[in-house]
């Protein structure tokens, strides 16, 4: 009887450890991204494989899809179907947001489906364990969005950064309005919270030494559970230090709950400023409505940026990239669509290349050709190289987008600094809640 | 001042919340005597219900709560009775497998809801979520006063329901000593069914009022049935009143942790009162209020 029972028990362990762990890991899903089209004869060297790992389903599904979608866009776009005779396959593994799951869907891609290439995207904790795991099985791997620092801190030479920005680098933008704008407007007291993540935390690095070079007073500097469902304690601890500013690292949920609950507590200040995140999602404006309004955020792209170029003989422009997005899945991307969307011409003019010099297409040939990336995207001009910056971070084989502030304005995203590019004026002090 | 005071009427208000979830569960609990790992995941099913029926008639969640409520119960009593009850009845098999079972039940749930409605985050917003109080420098939102004062009139009627009807007699007998009820007359085995599709009701209430406040999405439950399980320990199983005072209890104690310590220790608030009652006081809050 002892045996029955043991049995029972070991028998629905594995069913839960095969719930957890499996799903990311199961049999491949291999598609063509234009259905319905016939497959062509098999190529004496078989299909060049393009491994996409991305969190589709989960908390962060919203992220990964968005990212796929782009791919799948730009796929239609340029119609490269086939490089050197040999067809393109995207094997598709959905990592759900976690990390252990994308280490071993990374893993799977590399040794058992062989890929020549794979593209990873959203979190930042997934794109730590892929990028190291590509890395270990010498796989070259373009990231999409995971912008923790140190990803491309730690000198992989088969992660490439494509089209990311670093965390720390998410401001840039941001900080000639702080010192034109902001400063001079009455700033000097800023209330820093932030998420409790990788990506989080390694903003927050960033922004902390940019507040404290400039003498601004951190009157807050806190990081808070992006799951909870309640942010006013939190909210009237900042409105009782009455900063100036609020600075604001946040997914989308807590993003949301955050522009309402503020707006509820009457938290005013001159200036909320969200760092990307959940603030440029066009989700945002639905899970907090009006309260979005006068809410600045850092961005990494627009759809207004006038990016153009051409790639395997096919001209783009930055707009048709978004026309098409709204078109095809009724919805606004925002910039995680456009690095997904840069993240298949990178690894598309890469191919191109290899092909055109006469080389085989393989994971070494590949990964030199990253090396050489020098190409504009939806992200503006992309070059892989090795830099170090002025806060000390060194990184390898990693580009650096432009970015942008943007300011909701009449629930739509103005692009306002820099000057040179804004589609509006930008709105400083804000309006008080009670007055709006 | 007004922070002490916001700090705090923002922790009873959610703490109200958390109580009505957590109510479900020790009801469960007391009757049962089994951890129901699914209970999170059916609340998140009440809040597809109310979702759905928001979108499609224009209900707000207060109204479509009730529909949604009778739609658990009747989700709760058939997965009582044909799923959880014939592994209850088989004495080989261990509670610990049960658990088991109702962990593999919520998750099987967790997996269906997303088949049908995907992963994205649904939300109830109207203009009523963002409406306010204001008063001596503290806000008081509607949607968590109203969401309280209808968590606490669940509480109150659950509370008469128990200790004044014969329903509510077997109920309550059935949790002191099952054997007993039974040779007393109750129908056990229908006590427990009707038991489990109350919780999973209740449940079902509890994230009809968080709707108009927060989100859905699959995998929302997981923080709630943590609290609930912290309340239920922190009340005492199947105490109403228990699980009243522990849902306060906890949401004061978290509110305060968030302004006065971090925002981002706010769970360790509640996991440090959990392990204290656990060390402290074994039989919960109602040892203290004897109910």
């Amino acid at each position: 009887m002892k045996g029955i029972k043991l049995a029972l028990i070991l028998g629905l362990a594995v069913v839960l450890v095969a719930a957890f762990a499996l799903p990311g890991c199961g049999a491949p899903e291999v598609v063509t991204p234009a259905p319905g089209e016939e497959e062509a004869p098999p190529a004496p060297a078989g299909p060049i494989k393009i491994g996409i790992n991305f969190s589709l389903t989960g908390p962060k599904a919203k992220f990964g899809s968005m990212d796929r979608n782009s791919i799948e866009i730009a796929y239609a776009k340029f119609g490269v179907e086939e490089i050197g005779g040999r067809p393109i396959r995207f094997v598709i593994e959905d990592n759900r947001g976690d990390p252990a799951t994308a280490k071993s869907a990374e893993e799977k891609l590399a040794t058992l489906d062989k890929v020549d290439l794979t593209i990873g995207g959203y979190s930042s904790a997934c794109g730590v364990t892929q990028a190291a795991a590509a890395n270990d099985l010498g796989v070259p791997h373009i990231l999409v969005n995971s912008s923790k620092d140190a990803i491309t801190e730690a000198g992989y030479e088969w992660a490439f950064s494509g089209p990311r920005v670093p965390a720390t680098h998410y401001a840039d933008a941001m900080w000639s309005f702080v010192d034109e704008v902001l400063i001079p407007g009455g700033v000097s007291k800023v209330a820093l919270y932030y998420e409790m993540t990788d990506w989080g935390t390694s903003s927050a690095e960033g922004l902390r030494a940019g507040f404290e070079e400039r003498g601004i007073e951190l009157v807050y500097d806190t990081p808070y559970d992006s799951l909870a469902t309640d942010f006013k304690p939190m909210l009237s601890t900042v409105k009782a230090l009455n900063p100036d500013m609020i600075m604001a690292v946040s997914y989308l949920m807590d993003a949301g709950l955050l522009a309402r609950q503020a707006a509820e507590l009457r938290v005013n200040v001159m200036a909320y400023m969200g760092q990307a995140g959940g603030y440029t999602m066009p989700e945002f404006l639905e899970l907090a409505g009006e309260n979005v309004n006068y809410t600045f955020t850092t961005a990494n792209w627009s759809p207004l940026a006038a990016w153009k170029g051409e790639i395997a003989g096919v001209k783009w422009t930055n707009k048709e990239y978004y026309d098409a997005y709204v078109e095809s899945y009724k919805a606004e991307p925002d910039y995680h669509g456009a690095q997904g969307y840069a993240a298949w011409q990178i690894a598309l003019d890469a191919l191109l290349r290899i092909d055109a010099a006469g080389n085989d297409i393989n994971r070494e040939n590949i990964k030199e050709a990253l090396e050489e990336t020098k190409l504009m995207t939806a992200m503006g001009l992309i070059e892989h190289h090795n830099w170090t910056d002025e806060m000390g971070h060194s990184y390898t084989n990693q580009g650096l987008p432009l970015t942008y502030v943007m300011q909701w304005q009449n629930e739509v995203q103005e692009v306002v600094w820099p000057l040179a590019g804004k589609s509006a004026d930008y709105v400083f002090p804000v309006p008080k809640y009670e007055e709006r | 001042m007004a922070l002490f005071g916001q700090t705090f009427i923002t922790g009873i208000l959610i703490g109200g919340i958390y109580a009505i979830i957590a109510i479900g569960m020790t009801l469960i609990m007391g009757v049962m005597k089994i951890i129901n790992l699914a209970h999170g995941a059916l609340m998140m099913v009440g809040m597809y219900v109310c979702v759905v029926l928001f979108a499609s008639l224009g209900l707000h969640p207060y109204l479509s709560m009730i529909p949604a409520m009778i739609i658990l119960f009747g989700i709760g009593y058939a997965l009582q009775k044909y799923s959880i009850d014939r592994v209850f009845r088989i004495e080989t098999i261990l509670p610990e497998s049960q658990v088991l079972l109702t962990l593999a039940l919520g998750l099987g749930i967790t997996e269906i809801i997303r088949l049908i409605f995907t992963s994205d985050y649904q939300c109830t917003y109207t203009p009523f979520s963002a409406k306010c109080f204001y008063a001596g420098g503290m806000s008081i939102s509607q949607p968590y006063l109203v969401g309280f004062i209808i968590a606490m009139a669940f509480v109150a009627g659950l509370h008469i329901f128990l200790s004044r009807t014969d329903l509510g007699h077997s109920v309550m007998a059935t949790a002191q000593d099952r054997d007993a009820a039974t040779y007393m007359g109750v129908n056990a085995g229908r006590i427990t069914n009707f038991t489990f599709g109350l919780g999973t009701a209740l449940a079902a209430a509890g994230g009809a009022i968080l709707l108009p406040i927060y989100y859905v999405f699959p995998d929302v439950w997981h923080p709630y049935l943590a609290k609930a399980f912290i309340i239920t320990i922190l009340g005492g199983m199947g105490s109403t009143v228990g699980a009243l005072s522990g849902g306060l209890l906890l949401g004061v104690a978290e509110s305060f942790g968030a302004t006065y310590w971090s925002p981002g220790y706010r769970d360790v608030v509640g996991l440090i009162i959990f392990l204290l009652v656990l060390l402290f006081l074994p039989g919960g809050l109602k040892k203290v209020i004897g109910r």
